[in-house]
């Protein structure tokens, strides 16, 4: 990167050829995927469309499917913005007051994370039920639960990389708790949050079974649950459709990444700074 | 029990425990699904019929039966050993290996190398279990692009060798958080350190060892306990692509748990082994957190 | 930020409440698919009653689905669900008692008795028989034209089924599966029903439940038994040592549409499967097929016993769909309302007809969609002499610890290994005195 940072002209070549190497690997699974997907004749196996078609697109998006990918939103996004905002309360006192053994209390919830989600559906759907929330919001409410202890444990590794001074020396300036929350630590803050938004909002739009179990209509089924109709238990398995629907699936994900790109950048170096 | 040194802090301490209310009222609520599970562990409940509704207390009959029937140690294995190759060679090596070569390289396809392992991150697990048995399979793309060509007997991987199959997907999923996160953690180190290496005629290899792990040690120590822990109760991914199959050779601790939990209907045998799981990835994070504080004395 | 969070929580609760039935609405749980049975009928239903029908269609694992709405004790009113499941659902108290709703609808009389008997569980009525299917083994005309196998193909022994594929094996080399036999977990109860039992049912005779899972005299299962041993030795034969099967299909994302696409395309030479496959195989594959053309691709046999002595020279076993109303209802009425439009005669026996699954009344069998199907005619001798599976409860358990069993052949596990494990897990879960060993 540096002028005087010298490299030997052959390493860098085989260097580059490592990565090449790298990129065709990681990408020739993707090939089936997207040569499928525009192919008018469709199958499970790796063909060469011979001409292209945008029809798979199109149904895919369009009735059922794109109500489900509504419902993906709408979940996937509640979930990720409720977790960010519980998580940041939580995680902001833990990084500055003298908690004892807060380090251990942090490790010993992630642990949690451990338990499958299958070991505790059956008290998660009694509560539910309980609580008349065996629905979207009851999804939401129980992926914000799943993901909570993680996002505490790495957003108050981010704090701790932010000097309490800089409060401090706007408390001596006169500003309130909420004023340098929301001016000082916010703002330095963007980052870490835009991390563990993004964890939440892959994870909830990642998640099958607590919405296959937990919703009381296929209206309110998230794209998880949809993809299965493409398959062939009971019929045809379409491929197209099935190809289209997972490119589709998966497009929100990694928009989502380019836009916070830069901010989730600093923000991985916050996270896993400390043990 | 609540000390700070500052004193703003400490008049701020009751509004900042307030805020944190809601997270812990959340905390607590999982804390009791724990505790709902640890209680099954101790007893016959099951998914349907009389134990459905009169279970039994067994004590430790369940955690008994972990060692003395036959799957469960053997799911242990199966986990360990995808753990130890998906995780912790493959993720983080891979991860941070890349991490390294792009930092210093003036490659002109850094970006596609970032796209092409984001979208194996991003991609939701079943599509990434379709992806990966259209490629592996008998009429995938590795045969028909490239054994077949090459005159080779067609091969059908996910038959032959599903585990390391699956271990080759997880580090295709799973690599990018290590990269990012190795990445990001290298924006610190300064380029004097690295320059100072290579003006001491060191080669790659003993500059990679003596200074740029020491001085990332915190961060490979914290993401080996992020991705053991995520890669121990890993489940949809293998599910989908093999379902534990062929016979149980990718049966992996989380699939063992749903088979005896949902499919016999064990509920309670199911949670013991769910506790099992986590007792052992409490040790694993034990013996890291102390790996990583000795040596940075 | 605290009205930011409120304002989320409000959106998404009632974002979701407003998906959420309305309490008066009926609610039915049923298998993608069946729309074709199930949305005239909601349209009837409502017109008749002003009501509204809240569904959902349930893309895959319909069964835990189910279980875990009714363990949790939120199912619909309305549930369709794989009949194995009655006498523990049943148990369990989840399913209402239909008999006084039953003794008053004139088509109950039409239902055969075998299956009006699976769904009465100690005189009460828990659940309205669908459809039924048979078993047995399919077969690809072309592949055993050029293996030299004469046709119709009749086996009579396991040792004629093994022969034929090995012959197959020797001269089509590029056919993967010589013979498909339904192995391992994933296939779950299909391993079970199209796999184990129709061999075990074969291996021994019916004397003390020798070839079942369950001595329904004495009351017990059965832990160990020289037909257990002959059937897992049959996977070690098919698996291991002929090697006669591979094993990517029991195991694919898409275990049944591989299968289905998978004989179509003639990779597979014999399949032990069932009646609906005549249909599903190219429904699968997206194939038009007409009957005279299936004919000339595909044939079946019946399934023969393993030719010893007291071993009957067939076997069959025979599962199928239920509809039926959940105790937890307080809409019983209504919901049996629904029922009844579900089962309207000439609309059900149209659409059983063009699933091409055996009908289960007498009604249907008779009308003329169904009638015309020459091969639905021609199951109906293998309908007259089936038998069902171990209904008990705990038969879920039992099937799966058998479906365990299968995978630990494939895993190389010595037959004594296999049935140890099978036997512990069995007296683990019922108890010593419930199991039985049958030297």
């Amino acid at each position: 990167m540096t002028a005087n940072l010298k490299k030997s002209p052959a390493q860098s070549v085989s260097t580059n050829v490592l990565l090449a190497m790298l990129i065709i690997v990681w990408l020739s699974p993707l090939s089936w995927l997207m040569m499928t997907s525009v192919n008018p004749n469709p199958s499970g196996g790796f063909a060469v469309p011979t001409s292209l078609t945008f029809d798979h697109f199109l149904t895919a998006m369009s009735g059922t499917s794109l109500r489900q990918f509504l419902n993906s939103l709408l979940i996937a996004f509640s979930a990720a913005t409720l977790t960010t905002i519980l998580a940041a309360l939580a995680a902001y006192p833990f990084s500055r007051l003298n908690i004892p053994y807060k380090n251990t209390i942090l490790w010993s919830l992630a642990l949690l994370r451990i338990l499958p989600s299958t070991a505790i559906i059956i008290p998660v759907f009694l509560t539910g039920r309980a609580l008349g929330l065996l629905n979207t919001g009851g999804v939401v409410l129980v992926l914000t639960l799943m993901n909570l202890p993680f996002a505490i444990l790495l957003l108050k590794n981010f704090f701790d990389t932010i000097p309490p001074e800089l409060e401090e020396a706007g408390y001596m300036e006169g500003a309130t708790l909420r004023q340098g929350l929301m001016y000082i630590v916010l703002p330095l803050s963007r980052a870490g949050l835009a991390v563990i938004w993004f964890m939440a909002f892959t994870s909830a739009w990642n998640e099958f079974l607590f919405p296959f179990l937990m919703l009381r209509s296929d209206q309110a089924f998230p794209m998880a649950v949809g993809l299965y109709a493409a398959f062939g238990q009971y019929g045809a398995t379409d491929y197209g459709f099935l190809t289209a629907y997972s490119i589709i699936y998966t497009a929100p994900a990694i928009a989502v990444y380019f836009m916070l790109k830069r901010n989730l950048t600093t923000g991985f170096a916050g996270v896993g700074v400390k043990g | 029990m609540i000390t700070t040194s500052h004193v703003w802090l400490r008049r701020s301490a009751t509004p900042m425990a307030i805020a944190a209310i809601p997270a812990i009222l959340f905390i607590l609520l999982f804390v009791f699904y724990a505790g709902w599970t640890i209680w099954t562990s101790f007893t016959d409940l099951a998914l349907l019929g009389r134990k459905s509704v009169n279970p039994n207390f067994v004590w430790f009959d369940n955690y008994i039966r972990l060692v003395t029937r036959d799957g469960f140690l053997a799911s242990v294995w199966t986990t360990t050993v995808f753990t130890f190759f998906s995780a912790i060679v493959g993720q983080c090596g891979i991860g941070l290996l890349l991490a390294i070569l792009l930092k210093n390289s003036r490659f002109k396809l850094k970006s596609v190398v970032e796209f092409a392992i984001l979208f194996g991150w991003l991609a939701p697990d079943v599509v990434a279990a379709f992806m990966w048995n259209a490629f592996a399979s008998s009429d995938g793309m590795i045969n028909v692009m490239i054994l077949q060509p090459l005159g080779f007997e067609k091969v059908n991987l996910l038959n032959e060798y599903a585990i390391e199959v699956v271990i080759i997907a997880n580090i295709w999923k799973g690599t990018a958080w290590s990269y990012l996160l190795f990445s990001a953690a290298l924006d610190t180190v300064s380029k004097e350190v690295i320059e100072a290496a290579y003006m001491d005629g060191a080669n790659a290899l003993q500059r990679l060892r003596h200074v740029l792990l020491p001085l990332l040690r915190a961060q490979i120590a914290t993401n080996l306990l992020f991705v053991t822990i995520w890669t121990y109760a890993f489940f949809s991914l293998i599910y989908a692509l093999t379902g534990g199959g062929p016979g149980r050779e990718t049966e992996v601790l989380s699939i063992y748990m749903y088979k005896q939990a949902f499919d016999v209907g064990k509920l309670g045998y199911g949670s013991a082994v769910a506790i099992a799981m986590m007792l052992i990835v409490g040790v694993l994070s034990v013996f890291y957190v102390r790996q990583s504080k000795d040596q940075t004395k | 930020m605290r009205n930011l969070l409120l304002s989320v929580l409000t959106a998404s609760v009632a974002s979701g409440a407003l998906i959420t039935a309305a309490a008066a609405d009926i609610t039915i749980t049923y298998p993608a698919g069946w729309e074709g049975l199930m949305e005239p009928a909601f349209a009837d239903f409502e017109k008749k009653t002003g009501e509204k029908v809240v569904s959902t269609v349930v893309p895959k694992e319909i069964d835990q689905r189910i279980t875990v709405d009714f363990a949790g004790g939120a199912a619909s009113d309305v549930v369709v669900y794989d009949s194995y499941r009655t006498a523990e659902y049943a148990e369990s108290g989840y399913l209402a008692d239909l008999s006084a709703y039953t003794s008053n609808w004139g088509a109950w009389d039409n239902y055969f008795g075998s299956l009006k008997e699976i769904s009465t569980i100690s005189g009460s009525v828990r659940g309205i028989p669908v459809y039924t299917d048979v078993r047995m083994l399919w077969y690809n005309r072309a592949i055993f034209e050029k293996a030299g196998i004469e046709q119709p193909w009749q086996p009579k022994t396991w040792t004629d089924i093994l022969d034929a594929a090995e012959k197959v094996k020797a001269t089509n080399p590029d056919v993967d599966y010589p013979i498909y036999f339904p192995v391992g977990t994933k296939l779950a109860e299909a391993t079970t029903m199209q796999g184990f039992y129709m061999a075990l049912l074969g291996a021994d005779g019916s004397e003390g439940g020798a070839n079942r899972l369950r001595d329904w005299n004495e009351g017990k299962w059965i832990g160990d038994s020289p037909a257990i041993r002959k059937t897992l030795s049959l996977y070690q034969e098919i698996f291991l040592n002929k090697e006669l099967s591979g094993r990517e299909l029991y195991y694919t994302p898409d275990v049944w549409g591989d299968m289905r696409r998978a004989f179509a395309n003639g990779e597979i030479a014999i399949m032990a499967n069932g009646s609906w496959e005549y249909n599903s195989i190219w429904r699968a594959a997206g194939i038009e097929k007409t009957p005279q053309e299936r004919d000339e691709f595909m044939a079946w046999t019946r399934f023969p016993g393993d030719g010893s002595a007291d071993a009957p020279q067939f076997s069959n076993i025979s599962g199928g769909w239920n509809v039926a109303i959940a105790e937890s209802s307080d809409q019983k009425d209504l919901a049996w309302q629904l029922v009844e439009s579900i089962f309207d005669a000439d609309r059900y026996a149209e659409w059983v007809a063009g699933q091409g699954r055996p009908a289960v009344r007498r009604d249907a069998l008779e009308a003329p969609a169904y009638k015309a199907d020459t091969y639905l005619t021609s199951l109906s001798p293998l309908l007259e002499e089936t038998t069902g599976r171990d209904t008990y409860p705990g038969y879920s358990s039992v099937s799966a610890f058998v479906q365990q069993a299968t995978t630990d052949i494939l895993d190389g596990k010595t037959i004594d290994e296999t049935v140890a494990t099978f036997r512990e897990n069995l007296e683990d879960e019922f108890g010593e005195d419930q199991v039985k060993i049958i030297e």
